[in-house]
């Protein structure tokens, strides 16, 4: 026994599925079969993360500054012990956040609060201490170009500046 | 919330940077804070995006010549911002359906589009400033 073919109007016949609305994935929303769909990171979040992770080592700066810069008798400018020791403690805790520990296991303190993780883009595991480094490193790329490198998550598909794609990274959510 | 689409996502980032021209002269008159172009400081080459933050405080001004001879790129900036915001409020009251992903195709060709329109700018801001 056949079926007539549906007539040309039917709703429920010959019908194109229409595309997957923004951020979902098709096929209900999950990636490769048993994949998990993955969930990026948008731009406010990533510069929330940025920002804690700015304000952390903020007073170390402003103390190096205050207390370590001042004036020779002749009006130039001078630095003094203080304003070196305050500024390796800024990149020590900066290292130790944003290098260390954000590659080790994904989230500085900043992408902690924020429930964001910094993994790599293929094998989706944190980077290790040396790619967080080369990473920031790789962020001089982002502001050569009047800092739209940084504005990069906005359009792209995987939401990654243009570090994250020399060192093959994304920020999850 | 649901997800927004990149030209909702560039409407925002055109509010923001509306009000950060219209704060930005007090702030560097009041601490001599600056946003000088990193590429055009070490070579004197200027960027594709050189121009638009004089741009964007001329635009929020009025001066719409001066914002054009600066970057004409903020007027891209501000059409996002001014479609998109009201497409946003339509769709959040559900008079509007939610945006749709583009395909593959279609994704290439605005892809194109938009580094051909770096492409000009860049052009556009060597006549300028070269």
């Amino acid at each position: 026994m056949s079926y007539p073919p549906p007539p040309p109007n039917d709703p429920y016949g010959n019908q194109v599925p229409p595309p997957p609305p923004y951020g979902g994935a098709p096929y209900g929303g999950a990636g490769a079969y048993g994949a998990p769909a993955v969930n990026y990171a948008n731009w406010g979040q990533r510069v929330g993360a940025y920002l804690i992770d700015a304000i952390i080592v903020a007073p170390f700066s402003i103390l190096a500054s205050v207390l370590g810069q001042g004036t020779d008798e002749n009006g130039l400018p001078t630095v003094n012990a203080f304003y070196w020791i305050f500024l390796l403690l800024a990149i020590g805790v900066q290292g130790y956040n944003r290098w260390f520990q954000a590659g080790k296991t994904g989230q500085s303190w900043g992408k902690k609060a924020l429930g964001l993780t910094l993994v790599d883009a293929n094998s989706g595991q944190p980077i290790g201490a040396g790619k967080a480094f080369l990473r920031d490193l790789a962020h001089f790329i982002d502001a050569i170009i009047c800092y739209i490198g940084f504005l990069f998550p906005l359009w792209d598909a995987k939401r990654q500046t243009l570090a994250d794609k020399i060192v093959s990274t994304v920020v999850t959510r | 919330m649901r997800e927004f689409s990149v030209p909702e996502r560039l409407g925002g980032l055109g509010a923001l940077v509306a009000v950060g021209a219209a704060v930005w002269p007090t702030v560097t008159a009041r601490t001599g804070a600056g946003l000088p172009c990193p590429l055009r400081t070490m070579t004197d080459v200027p960027c594709p995006a050189c121009g638009l933050t004089t741009a964007a405080v001329a635009l929020v001004r009025g001066q719409v010549e001066t914002a054009f001879q600066a970057n004409p790129l903020i007027f891209a900036l501000a059409a996002f911002t001014a479609v998109t915001g009201p497409l946003v409020a339509l769709r959040a009251a559900g008079v509007l359906q939610p945006p749709r992903s583009w395909s593959s195709a279609r994704r290439r060709q605005v892809g194109w589009l938009a580094g051909l329109t770096a492409l000009v700018s860049w052009l556009f801001q060597l006549h300028r400033l070269g």
